[in-house]
Parts: C-alpha cells; structure tokens; sequence
C-alpha cells in the first residue's frame, strides 16, 4: 500500500482542533452526554507528522475538561507507552515493510462520544544511492548519466544541483536517472553538489560530488568508472571489471554532437568503436574506397569475438582533447553481410550492449592505427602484397560472404583516437584509486601525454621497452613469460599458474584461500626485474555479490604451467584490470617522442 | 620477436614439402576436416592459408608448422595414424578457425557463446570440455592459441606439448 504525500499530517507542531461538537452532533442520541453539562473539546498536537522505523512521538492533548484515553490503529502496529491524562509516546515499529499510515486516537473521558484521532506516517527505512559515485572530474560541456537506486520506495528522487548558478544544467531527467552537463565555459576548477532526494522521505539523500574543470590544468583528464549506467548493458557481478568512460563524437566540423556513456578503455586494442545502434542522433559521413563502395573494417578479439562494421569520420572528443576528422568504427547492428574472412575468426557478432559489455571499445593501446606494429602496416599492402583480413569494401546493400580484404591506406584506417589529437598525443595515463578485493565500484582517471603537462610526468615510474610484438617478459613462478602485456581490457590476471582452476566459474582462478604472489616485469632488450605483487581470490566468493563492478584480486589461467617456448600460448602473463588498481600505468604510443625516449613502452 | 621473411622461409621449407607429400601418398585419404581429420588436409589447410610449411618429427607425433604471410604461425599435431590431435596457433591475426577446427568449430562456436552469456567481461577463451579443449588469448595484433581434442592424444602423449 502507498500513501500520497499529501495525505499525511503536515508540518510539525501543527496543533490539529478537533470540534468535538461535530462528533457530538453525529452521534446525538447515543446517550451519553458531558458530565457537567457543556461541550468536551480536544486539541492535539503531534510532534511528528512522519516516523522511520523504532522512532517514537508524543502526542499532547489540550482538554477542555477531564481527560483523555489513548489507543491506536493499526493494532499491533506499534505500541502507546508513557500514557497520561494528556500525552502519550507512540513507538513505530522496528520492521516496516510498507509504508503506513498510524492513527492515534484520544477518548474523552468526561464523554467517551467525544473523540480527536491523529494521523502519523510511517515510513519503510529508504535508501538512496548513486552510480557512478563520487568524487568525479567532469570537462567543461562534457555529459555524465547518473543513475538512483532506492531501496525501500518505489516513488524515486527528485534532483538537485548546487551551486544554484553556475553548476552546469540536468536534463533527462526521471526518478531515477539524470543526465547532468557541466558548463559549456568553465574558467576555474568548479566543485559541484548533484543530490537526489526520496520522494518519500526528504531525509533520505545521495550526494555526488562533481568537480567541473575548463581550460588550463585538467583539459586533459577524463574520468573512469567501473560502474555501468546506461541501459542494456549485462547485469554487473559477474566480473566486468571495466573501466569505462564517455566519448563525445560529432559530425566533422559541426556542432552536432552525441556524447555515448559506457565506452571500455582498451589499452589492448586501437581504435575507437562504438555500436551503431548507440549512435542514434548523428549520420556520420563513411569511408568510401572512391568507387562508390563504402570501406567496412573487421577485428577479432582475445575472447572469441569479433566486430564488423563501417569506417566513419567523425571529431572524437574526450578528456577535454579531440580527434579531429578521425575514422572510427561503428559495429553494424546487423548479423548478415558479413564477409566470412571476418566472422571467420570470431564466432561471436558482439553487435549489442549485452554482447559487447560497453557501449563501445576506446582502444587507447601502443599503436597508432589497428593494422600497425612495430613500424609496420599489414593493411596497406606494404607487406608483400598480402593484407589482412580488416578492410573490406562493401556497396550501401553489405558485403557479400566471400568478399575478400582489400588495402586501406594508414590515413583511411581506424585510429588510436590519442595519436591524432592536436596535442597531449604520444600516450595515455591510467590512475585507478586501491582496491581491496571486489567493490562496487572503482573510479579513477585516465591522462592524455606522457611528459607534456604538469599532471602527466613519468616522475620515477620504470619504464619497459618491448619487443617486436608489443610484449615485455614476466617472470613468475620459475617461468620466463616472453609474450607478456598489460591490457586494461581484461577483465582480470590472466597467467599459467597451478592454482586451482573453478569449476562454476570457470576459466577463473578459485583458490582455497587468497593467494599473495609476486611476479617481476622486465624489458626484453634491457632486462631489469622488476618486482609487482599481486593477488589471487577465489572467483567463486568474489561474484557472490551481484551489485559489485570491481575486483581487484580476480585471475584465471592461461596457457600450461612450463611449457613456455619460443612465444607459444603458454608464454603469456596477461595483465589486465586488476593491475591497475593503486597504480599510475604509462602507455607509450609506437613512433611517438616522449621524455624517456620513443614509444612504444610501458611504465609505471 | 622479428616477423621473419617470406623469402626466408621459401627458402627452408623445401625439403620438407617433400616429405609432406609422401605421408600424404601413404596414406591416401580424402581431404577432410582439420582438427579430428586426417594429415593430407594439412595440405588444404596450407593452401587456403597460403602459407609455407614446416614438418618437424617429434617422438610420436609430427609437427606441420604452416606460416601465413601475415605473419601467423599454425602448428597441427599429426598422431603415427595420420590424425591431427591438436593445432596451435601464434601471430599478428587469429587463423582461419573453422578451417583448422573443421567439424569441432560447431561446438567451439556454441561454447564461446555460451561464455559470452554468462560472464560479461572481456577475457581469455577457456573451453574445457571432455572432448575438446580449446585456449586463446591476447592482445590486438598478438594473438595465440590451442586446440585439441583430449581423447585423441597419441599414447604418452601430454596436452602440453599442443603450444
């Protein structure tokens, strides 16, 4: 049962007259009549128009004459104590399952005709919360979606945004959601205070704390979270472990603009990709190959999976940088026309929130475009004549089964959206606060340059060159692990190790109990160990709770326990999120100057 | 590691292109699946991969180590019988799957997916099934992986030595 607000007794020492000549003229006749001769009248005042669960109010009587007796309903709801001829202590509840509403009731005991009730509420215990929580950085006209859970009312949260002026604006705006935008022009670092209070209880709030940055210091920070705020994106708990951010991408020279939340930040990949069906207010222009056919681009990833769609032009904005006229992929919503030199190699169309687990991929990795390494391009035919099955040229009606890869130049391919902006360009910063074992929630912020500004300098973090593939050596357990990376991308730590593997979550690590390892990291080319430590939960326990979004101790195994040769599969430490947490981790991008030399490299 | 060259590896493979072609010759079989087939549908493998070969002869199994001139290395593990048991694979690009999986990509295709369903994050493949097992990882442009299938394991023979 749900009550109106406006039903309720308001207000606080509101004294409530009750004329006891109305009862008396309604029951005329009834036979009593007042002792003494004369009308009986009653006032309460309540001191409370609403309760929580175990508060208590007293209730006061104003008699004319004689006294008063108490009683309530519903009975057995709650309990009357402290009893006198003019008060009484009414005492909710402990457990309350619904909101309900209690009427207090004070007899006449000159004429028991003559009765005064008094209304309180009470209220099930609420609870606000919000995702993404706080404190967050939000960049000057940037976008963020901000999600109300409620626990214990179904009416939601009205919102609130101070400073009153200045703070940016909401819109979107439901009981249980809002999209807040800071200010389009922000001269100094501006704290702002988002708060969603229960519509049925005003004593119940969430805060965020937002801090809204413009021009000077922090333009280039955008902000990380675990938390998953849009709509159809698979239920957390179960090891997402990502960190995602929000991409703005617009029509090339425009203003017409879409910002699109919950876009994976990949250091394991290159390109920015975002579903087609996300993009849902903007027709980019796409890549043709200047016959009239449109270049559609294919990628297969770690997990079995792969994305196809169309190369579009766009300006990519984020962290307050932008990517001017950048191709980036949109992940085409359809199933069919696809070549199968792409499907080939995935087997997953991973075309939907649920499937992706984001909105989109930002491969923000060591290469400037999704063809490259080491110096060289495996689609722009410069390898022999032989190209790799990622660009194809499809007519406006898809691609046909057995189109084959045709060449596309570096400047047509899907770019490290960091490489091509106008500055801050030669790697990516992630900073993701400590964490022990799983949360709910993890944030942190991701830092474009390497060495360019007074917010991204590699101070004393050590510095890992790499090999030809893009890997560095880990050593673990007596193993030599020479195909080694880090990747933000993965969900967890990913090695060959005699741990014991799950059985219900299976390709996951379920130790009996923790496990505290350590492992040395080194550049292949000028082999200095370095030590980081790490640990290993049971997967088992860690997803027992279905509201968390973050783990900081989740691994799995990879490969055989040594049998590493000459780079096999067995050769592999894959170190994905949980790295990351309490640490600063340096990406250098391949080609690009930095202060400690020439990506590509890893430091932290 | 350094890619190595298509020239180089024309020039090694040589020799034992002959030798593919007298197992073929012995045993004579249809061209059929890959994993689970017989050794002559190395050769279609090989083919369609357009790659250069490479048989090396292990105690009791063959190695046939293909590369593709994209830089990816696929290694099938043939049995005395002329059974391929197990593939790798390691390079820049996946292989072709349902090429060297041949009838067992069905049933890695519907695990992969049963994987997606159920855990949301991006990670490893891990099928461990009785009678397939298939593993891979990496990054973009780093990929490497297994497949056996564990019944099929010639005598002595350990998974580990499927890498």
């Amino acid at each position: 049962m749900r009550f109106d607000k406006g039903m309720f007794v308001r207000g606080i020492s509101v004294v409530v007259l009750i004329a006891a000549v109305a009862f008396l003229a309604a029951c005329g006749g009834s036979g009593s009549s007042p002792i003494g001769g004369g009308n009986v009248t009653i006032g309460l005042t309540p001191s409370v128009s609403t309760l929580s669960p175990g508060q208590a109010t007293t209730v006061t009587a104003v008699v004319s004459r004689g006294g008063v007796n108490w009683s309530s309903s519903p009975a057995g709801f709650g309990a009357l104590s402290g009893q006198s001829s003019t008060s009484v202590t009414y005492t909710a509840p402990a457990a309350v399952p619904t909101p309900t509403l209690v009427t207090i009731t004070a007899t006449s005991t000159t004429n028991s005709a003559v009765v005064a009730p008094v209304q309180v509420a009470v209220q099930p215990a609420i609870t606000v919360s919000l995702s993404p929580v706080g404190p967050q950085t939000i960049n000057q006209g940037q976008q963020q979606s901000v999600n109300a859970t409620v626990v214990g009312d179904a009416t939601g949260v009205t919102w609130t945004l101070s400073p009153a002026s200045g703070a940016g604006s909401l819109s979107n705006v439901t009981t249980t959601s809002v999209t807040y935008t800071a200010p389009n022009l922000v001269t100094s670092n501006t704290p702002v205070t988002l708060t969603a209070t229960s519509k049925a209880n005003a004593g119940s709030t969430a805060v965020l704390e937002l801090t809204a940055v413009g021009s000077g210091a922090g333009t280039n920070v955008a902000a990380l979270t675990t938390a998953v705020t849009a709509a159809g994106l698979p239920t957390i708990g179960t090891g997402t472990n990502a960190f995602f951010t929000s991409v703005t991408i617009c029509v090339p020279a425009t203003t017409n603009c879409q910002t699109i939340d919950n876009v994976l930040v990949d250091t394991g990949s290159e390109g920015l990709r975002l579903l087609q069906s996300q993009v849902t207010s903007l027709v980019l222009p796409q890549l043709t190959d200047g016959v009239g056919d449109y270049l559609n681009n294919c990628i297969t990833f770690l997990d079995g999976s792969y994305l196809w769609g169309p190369v579009a032009l766009a300006d990519v904005k984020f962290g307050g940088e932008t990517a001017g006229n950048a191709p980036l992929q949109l992940i085409s919503s359809s199933n069919t026309g696809v070549p199968t030199a792409c499907s080939n190699g995935g087997t997953v169309n991973s075309n939907t929130p649920q499937l992706l687990g984001a909105n989109g991929i930002l491969g923000v990795g060591l290469e400037p475009t999704d063809c490259t390494l080491a110096g060289g391009n495996f689609c722009d035919g410069s390898q022999g004549g032989s190209v790799a099955n990622i660009y194809f040229a499809c007519p406006t009606s898809g691609c046909a089964t057995t189109d084959t890869a045709i060449i596309a130049s570096a400047g047509n391919q899907v770019v490290n959206p960091v490489v091509a902006f106008g500055a801050d360009n030669n790697g990516t910063v992630l900073k993701l606060g400590a964490l022990s074992g799983a949360a709910t929630v993890a944030d942190g912020s991701m830092i474009f340059g390497i060495g360019t500004q007074s917010n991204n300098g590699l101070g004393t973090a050590a510095v890992f060159g790499l090999d030809g593939n893009d890997n560095f050596i880990t050593l673990f357990s007596g193993q030599t692990l020479t195909a080694s990376f880090i990747d933000s991308g993965s969900n967890g730590l990913f090695f060959p190790s005699t741990i014991t593997a799950c059985t219900v979550s299976a390709g996951f690590y379920c130790p009996a109990t923790i496990q505290n390892l350590s492992a040395n990291n080194e550049d292949p080319n000028a082999p200095v160990p370095v030590l980081t430590n790490f640990s290993i939960d049971n997967a088992d326990s860690l997803f027992t709770n279905p509201n968390d979004s973050a783990y900081s101790t989740l691994g799995g195994p990879l490969g055989t326990v040594n049998t590493c040769s000459g780079n096999n599969g067995s050769c592999t430490f894959d170190w994905g999120a949980p790295f990351f947490y309490g640490k600063t981790v340096f990406t250098a991008i391949d080609g690009q100057t930095t202060p400690a030399g020439l990506g590509p490299f890893w430091a932290y | 590691m350094k890619i190595r060259t298509q020239r180089e590896t024309c020039r090694t493979m040589l020799p034992f292109l002959a030798s593919v072609v007298l197992v073929t010759l012995a045993f004579s079989l249809p061209a059929s699946a890959e994993l689970g087939g017989f050794v002559d549908t190395v050769q279609v493998d090989q083919a369609k991969m357009k790659a250069t070969v490479k048989v090396t002869q292990a105690k009791s199994y063959a190695i046939h180590e293909m590369k593709a001139p994209t830089g990816t290395v696929v290694r099938e593990y043939v049995s005395p019988e002329g059974r391929v048991f197990g593939v790798a694979w390691q390079g820049p690009f996946l292989p072709d799957l349902p090429l060297i999986l041949g009838s067992y990509f069905q049933q890695y295709s519907t695990a992969v997916q049963a994987e997606h369903r159920t855990y949301a994050g991006h990670r490893p493949v891990d099928i461990q099934q009785p009678r397939l097992v298939v593993q891979g990882g990496g990054h973009m442009l780093g990929h490497f992986g297994r497949a056996f299938v564990p019944d099929m394991l010639p005598e002595g023979v350990s998974s580990d030595a499927i890498r």
